[in-house]
């Protein structure tokens, strides 16, 4: 029994060594690949049916008692068995390919036996026709992985000898020489086929590893070139973000030449043939055209189709992949390579991976555009916000001073105007100069100045040079309409407000301070923070308007630039913010270029 | 030890292992290691079940049984088998609309208070272990024959094995053990079965022609009388195999490894299948046992004849078969057993830690860990009770068990799904006497040798089961304590449907309301 087992174990060796050169040959991992269809089911079929003939010569032949060794056998006599590890080979088919392919290569198997002739001919064709089917089914029962583990393997594997014993017995036509056989050969099968079992499927699944690790660096790469290409992106395809992207197309993909286009022609050519594949050439080929209508991957795998203007190009095949914005066909990257060879099935579906990515990338950085916009738009809205009752209120107080004092009512009346027309033009830009800004106030103070008349007393402090710096619109007015409504809203007379700009260093310091009644210690903290709605306060634009200048000047100018609120120990409180001083010229500059990334 | 023997062995070993191994993998929740996550098919709990099921009793002993006694062998087969109707029209889908993990939550469902719980675990731990006994006991004994290892050795190492898998693998492990053992029994058997048909060229008639020639009884033997006697104890024996099953708590519990009630429905359809075409093969194999191994030599290895199938598989396939069928056999009490440890580890944990000790709320780790400790005290604890009681009677102990079952799980599950007017006292008095009934009255049945025995029959089953059914009854009746009937409506809807029916008042809070019963 133990020279059986070593002699079946060197004959399953070789054909293990056969098995391992054959799960090294790539054609037969795609084999592994394909789905599962009746024309697969056929391929694996006839693969193992023959794997399974190979195997079952690399047996032994068991002539009346005696064991003997050969090279291949053709015909065998009455009262010989060919001892052979068939059921690895159909076991194996069962385990990989279902119970339909265990089936054929078991059935295949089994016609070869049968021309093959000898002892017990019917248990042997049986044994190998079951044992596929069972074999597949038992993989499916037990587990739901491609490839079953090699120790499940191991241990199924080990029954199907059994089954054969047994049929042996079965089928026996002198039961007391089939016990003998059973009893001889049994155990040797039993080891040497689940053992064989285990490291074929362990090697398949060491093949197909393999397999799934490249793939697994394909997609890496592609998502590592989809983040380096964000900043780019971010810049809008224009000359100069196109070449950086193909450059980085071109050292991450390692093909010969990338180049980058939008709608209407090359933007940029890295690579093999940039001497006449030029930037700013228009687009002519007719599948790049293709790719811009249909918005779909293209592939040219001869020269002609690149359509190239120099004959002696050595770029000979490409792949056009489309670039969405927004579902619109934005621009293409095309991916070129020496030989149409060298575009397989990976590089395919990695383009039309980069192509998805990027096209996501470009669509997130156009909703980041548009989210400022739609900020600016809202902040622009809340400018043009005029207190009706402040207006009403004014023009009551021109109603009363009309019949007493005419000329201060037209005073008044010609101040409205400045402040009203302030309001207007002021709402079309995101920073004014401080000039007009100051203009504006004034034109505020005077009205109120008026009304409150020897209530109020306005001191206006504002150093020299200042009057050329950018401020946001809208910043000052509502900060010292709130001190005067609610600092000095219990003061009989003598009210203070003071406003004072200061140059400190490159920033401009501004603070607007009363000698009110302060801010209530709750009020303190939100203040600026979110809208406040006090139900005595009806005029509802106070509480939202320092939010609104709070939120404008953080999001113009940065956190530096918030609202410092504190109640100062005589009485009183001070609101005060800095913003950083620059001329007109410098922003101008700095607006032009965030309109361009828009575009 | 023969070289076969052991290579078999250490396949079963290794593959039993190897599905811990996997199992042991998964995520160390409660609900995986209670219940696999209730993942399991139909089918698959199915074969799980036939192999909780069928012990080295059916297999080895009913093989030997029908071999020495003809058909009163088949009443073990036959009672064994129509038990699953009961399983199967009364108890599998209420159990498992009511049931999270164990018994004790059905029971808990009509009746919230930890007195039951406490009650209905006792009882699951008790059995459970009452049916290691003799399972462990006959696979000691069995090994010993086949292998000629020391019976001590021998069941220290299945003890030791059974409790690995639960240990390490819960009720995955057990589970998936099951189903091998079940398709490699179902497998051994057909292909003997297969074999022994073969050798008479298909042909039946004349191999029953043969079986009437080489047995002493000769037509006889294919009539009832030649084991039981006395018709009482025909009947009291089927009654106890018919009604234990729906008793036994590892069975119960695994009606809640599968996602919803249609897969209950079709485990318990599958385990049925396979349970009877099992019988059915163990009828062939028990026949070609009086031709093959030759009606006086089945008890030369073992006067019970439980070693009537390895010796069949001998004659008819040499080493190779004994060693394969002695292999299956192996695997086969290693997958009953283990699914003994598991529904007292469950119970212990589940009702008893959780539930009695922690008000429901022990975590899961927690739980884990006193369960892996309470399986590893179950384990031990059966092992040195196995060998304590090394020389006892198996086939007596598995009947007691069925007896204590039937006698106490059952009248305690059909009245709290069933019976409106039932209550508390019902159930604990139910419970007590059907305990004590069987019990005792195994005591003084004849099986232990005590002189003239006080009760002649050997199944006391009628006896006991009446007993614990009418002791509910009477507990109900006599006690003060009103039926909740709302309460039972409720529950009635919900085992029956699946339905929650909406509860007016507050819902039940298990462990903060006690009510006193009425007394009774």
């Amino acid at each position: 029994m133990e020279q059986l087992t070593i002699v079946l174990f060197e004959r399953i060796g070789m054909l293990l060594v056969f098995a391992f050169m054959l799960t090294r040959i790539p054609s037969f991992r795609y084999l592994l690949d394909r789905e599962l269809g009746v024309k697969t089911i056929i391929y694996h079929s006839i693969f193992f049916g023959i794997f399974g003939i190979a195997a079952a010569q690399a047996g032994v032949v068991l002539n009346s008692g005696e064991i003997t060794s050969h090279l291949w056998t053709f015909e065998l006599a009455e009262g010989q068995t060919l001892v052979g590890s068939t059921l690895v080979a159909i076991v194996i088919a069962g385990l990989l390919g279902g119970p339909y392919v265990g089936f054929g290569a078991g059935l295949i198997v089994a016609i070869y036996l049968q021309f093959l002739g000898g002892d017990a001919l019917i248990a042997n064709s049986v044994t190998n026709l079951l044992a596929g089917l069972l074999a597949g089914y038992t993989a499916r029962f037990f587990s739901q992985e491609r490839v079953i583990a090699p120790e499940k393997a191991l241990f199924i594997g080990m029954f199907t000898p059994i089954l054969h014993m047994c049929l042996l017995l079965v089928f026996a036509d002198e039961p007391g020489d089939a016990i003998q056989v059973v009893n001889r050969i049994g155990l040797p099968l039993v080891i040497t086929n689940s053992v064989a079992i285990a490291i074929f499927t362990a090697m398949i699944r060491a093949a197909l590893n393999e397999q799934e690790q490249e793939a697994a660096l394909e997609t890496e790469r592609a998502l590592k070139i989809a983040e380096n290409a964000l900043p780019y992106l971010r810049k809008g395809f224009n000359f100069d973000s196109a070449r950086k992207m193909a450059e980085l197309l071109h050292s991450e993909l390692k093909i010969a030449a990338v180049s980058l286009t939008n709608t209407k022609m090359v933007l940029a050519h890295v690579g093999s043939g940039s001497d006449h594949h030029q930037s700013g050439e228009p687009l002519q080929t007719t599948l790049s055209e293709k790719a811009l209508s249909t918005g779909e991957i293209q592939i040219a795998y001869e020269q002609s189709q690149i359509q190239c203007s120099d004959e002696l190009c050595r770029l000979q095949a490409a792949i056009i992949v489309p670039i969405r914005q927004s579902g619109e066909v934005a621009g293409l990257i095309k991916l070129y390579f020496r030989r149409s060879q060298q575009i397989r099935a990976v590089e395919i579906v990695l383009a039309q991976g980069l192509g998805k990515l990027l096209s996501h990338q470009l669509d997130v950085v156009a909703a980041e555009n548009m989210k400022t916009l739609i900020q600016d738009a809202e902040l622009r809205n809340l400018q043009a916000q005029i207190n009706p009752h402040f207006l009403f209120n004014t023009l009551h107080s021109i109603d009363v001073l009309i019949r007493v004092n005419p000329k201060l009512a037209r005073h008044l009346i010609v101040q409205l105007g400045y402040f009203m027309r302030g309001n207007l033009s002021l709402t079309s830009a995101s920073f004014i100069r401080l000039e007009k800004e100051i203009n504006h106030l004034r034109a505020y103070l005077e009205i109120v100045r008026v009304r409150f008349s020897d209530r109020l007393e306005v001191n206006f402090d504002l150093e020299d040079g200042l009057c050329e710096m950018l401020i946001p619109p809208f910043t000052l007015q509502p900060l010292v309409e709130n001190s005067i409504k609610h600092g000095l809203k219990d003061i009989e007379a003598g009210g203070k407000v003071e406003i004072r700009l200061q140059k400190a260093g490159r920033k401009a310091l501004v603070s607007i301070r009363d000698n009110g009644s302060g801010i209530p210690e709750s009020t303190l903290k939100a203040l600026g923070k979110r809208p406040l709605y006090r139900e005595e306060n009806r005029e509802k634009e106070n509480g939202t308007g320092i939010y609104n200048v709070n939120q404008r000047l953080i999001g113009l100018l940065g956190k530096e630039a918030r609202l410092f609120f504190e109640n100062l120990p005589e009485g009183g409180c001070i609101v005060s913010f800095q913003i950083p001083i620059s001329r007109e010229s410098e922003v101008k500059a700095v607006e032009t270029e965030s309109v361009d990334s828009r575009g | 030890m023969n070289l076969t023997y052991f290579v078999f062995f250490l396949f079963i070993l290794g593959g039993t292992l190897i599905i811990t191994y996997w199992a042991a993998q998964r995520e160390p929740t409660t609900h995986q290691f209670y219940s696999v996550s209730g993942s399991l098919t139909g089918v698959q709990n199915g074969l799980a079940i036939a192999g909780d099921y069928m012990s080295a009793a059916s297999f080895l002993g009913i093989t030997g049984t029908i071999a020495l006694n003809g058909f009163d062998g088949f009443f073990y087969s036959i009672g064994f088998l129509v038990s699953y109707l009961i399983l199967l029209f009364l108890v599998a889908e209420p159990v498992r609309r009511l049931g999270t993990f164990t018994l004790g939550d059905v029971i808990c469902a009509r009746f919230p208070e930890k007195r039951m719980r406490l009650l209905t675990s006792t009882g699951t731990i008790i059995i459970s272990i009452l049916y290691m006994i003799p399972q462990l006991v006959a696979a000691g004994l069995l090994i010993h024959l086949l292998l000629d290892v020391q019976y001590t050795l021998s069941v220290v190492i299945v003890g030791i094995l059974m409790t690995l898998y639960i240990v390490f693998g819960g009720m995955m492990a057990a589970s998936w053990v099951q189903i091998v053992k079940t398709v490699l029994l179902m497998g051994g058997t057909f292909l003997i079965s297969l074999i022994v048909l073969a050798r008479f060229d298909w042909d039946i008639s004349s191999f029953i022609e043969e079986v009437k020639r080489d047995n002493p009884l000769g037509t006889a033997f294919f009539n009832a009388g030649n084991l039981f006697t006395s018709p009482l104890e025909t009947l009291s024996l089927n009654l106890t195999l018919i009604l234990g099953t729906a008793g036994l708590p590892h069975i119960l519990i695994r009606f809640f490894t599968v996602k919803n009630v249609q897969a209950v429905r079709k485990s318990v359809m599958t385990a049925t299948w396979v349970i009877g075409l099992f019988y059915l093969m163990t009828l062939v194999l028990g026949l070609g046992v009086v031709v093959f191994v030759g009606w006086d030599e089945i008890t030369a290895g073992d006067p019970s004849g439980n070693l009537a199938a390895p010796m069949l598989a001998y004659e008819i396939g040499g080493d190779f078969l004994m060693a394969f069928i002695s292999a299956v056999a192996f695997a086969t009490v290693l997958a009953v057993v283990t699914g003994l440890v598991m529904a007292a580890t469950t119970s212990f944990a589940y009702d008893f830690y959780n539930h009695l000790l922690h008000d429901g709320k022990a975590s899961d780790k927690k739980q884990l860990k006193v369960a892996k400790m309470a399986a590893v005290a179950i384990g031990l604890i059966s092992i040195l009770l196995s060998l304590g009681l090394k020389g006892s009677n198996v086939t007596f102990l598995v009947s007691m068990t069925f007896a204590v079952a039937a006698s106490t799980n059952l009248p305690l599950l059909l009245f709290t799904l069933y019976w409106r007017r039932f209550n508390r006292t019902g159930a604990v008095t139910g419970v007590l006497t059907g305990l004590a009934s069987s019990l005792i009255l195994a005591i003084l049945g004849p099986n232990l040798d005590a002189g003239d025995p006080l009760i002649p029959l050997a199944n006391p089953g009628i006896i006991a089961i009446s007993l614990g059914f009418l002791g509910a009854v009477t507990g109900t009746l006599l006690s003060r304590e009103p039926a909740d009937e709302a309460r039972f409506y409720r529950m009635f809807v919900k085992a029956q449907t699946g339905v929650t029916p909406l509860v007016e008042d507050e819902p039940y809070v298990e462990g903060t309301k006690q009510r006193v019963p009425g007394g009774g």
